[in-house]
């Protein structure tokens, strides 16, 4: 299994996903994580649906753990994405093994604060950033493939 | 009558509705919501307050561009909460106008109908003979 990309952003799999990074990566298995949408049969149709023709899979944190862990002697390329850094910790507190994630959307809310157009992140989110930094995963914003990345890092001064 | 929310992102939308008022006059039952980038919860809100202002006792349609996009999400949640909304996705002007032009004498799901047909029916390529062929389309083959 190769990991293409781990991709943080809390609208999941939409148009971005799907028309501009999946004909880019061409992944085997589009694999969605978040305990909640995992946990609802319509949310889970929902996003499946959202995959079109990419085959897509959705899993609670930790039997999506499970599954990119058992598949890491499998020849597939998985475009893995999840909402925020925190459901990245708890992957790699399970085993999975990341080495980059790419931001892609953290749009605002209540309480968080801007750090580029599409990344607003609260005290959790800096934290959260902070321990991937610890545990050696590099950290970059990109919407999309041809636009210029951020070092999102060294912008939160956690490089 | 039934109603109609047209999303997207941009200004698709409200371009879109323009255009059918340029076509077949104005339409007090179709209405436009321009997306900028938001959270999924603000855009939910923003088509919810959208929803909840107008009357739509005899259904609502929404339409969206992209199958799967983020405003397609966004709807299918308030359709699911509405058991009078549907979404459809792929909206083009032809359905725009379709809707328009026979909102009043459809009923709501027959009305859905013709406007998915509508709006494939418009999307094709068209081949004239090139200019030195025969016209076999307008005179037949002899």
């Amino acid at each position: 299994m190769s990991l293409e990309m781990v991709r943080i952003d809390d609208r999941l799999i939409h148009g971005q996903v799907v028309v501009g990074w999946c004909p880019y990566l061409r992944p085997d298995r589009l694999i969605l994580c978040d305990d909640e949408i995992a946990s609802s049969e319509w949310e889970c149709e929902i996003y499946r649906d959202a995959g079109g023709e990419y085959t897509t899979s959705i899993y609670s944190i930790r039997s999506g753990a499970d599954y990119l862990k058992d598949s890491e002697s499998h020849a597939q390329k998985i475009f893995l994405v999840v909402a925020t850094p925190g459901v990245v910790l708890e992957l790699l507190d399970c085993g999975v093994k990341i080495e980059r994630v790419t931001v892609g959307g953290m749009h605002y809310q209540a309480g968080k604060r801007k750090i580029s157009n599409y990344i607003y992140i609260d005290d959790k989110d800096l934290k959260d950033f902070r321990s991937l930094a610890s545990r050696k995963v590099m950290i970059e914003g990109l919407d999309l493939p041809n636009c210029k990345p951020i070092n999102l890092a060294k912008r939160l001064g956690i490089s | 009558m039934a109603a109609c929310l047209v999303l997207s992102h941009g200004n698709i939308a409200q371009a879109t509705v323009d255009a059918s008022r340029q076509i077949v006059g104005v339409c007090d039952r179709i209405f436009a919501l321009e997306g900028r980038e938001m959270a999924p919860r603000e855009l939910h809100q923003a088509i919810s307050k959208v929803v909840e202002s107008h009357e739509c006792e005899d259904g609502l349609f929404i339409l969206v561009g992209l199958r799967g996009g983020s405003y397609w999400h966004s709807a299918a949640r308030i359709a699911r909460q509405h058991e009078n909304v549907e979404v459809i996705s792929g909206f083009n002007l032809s359905m725009v106008l379709s809707f328009i032009t026979k909102a009043d004498t459809l009923t709501f799901h027959k009305l859905r109908e013709a406007m998915i047909q509508d709006a494939m029916r418009s999307i094709g390529r068209f081949d004239p003979p090139k200019t030195g062929e025969p016209d076999v389309t307008r005179n037949g083959p002899n």
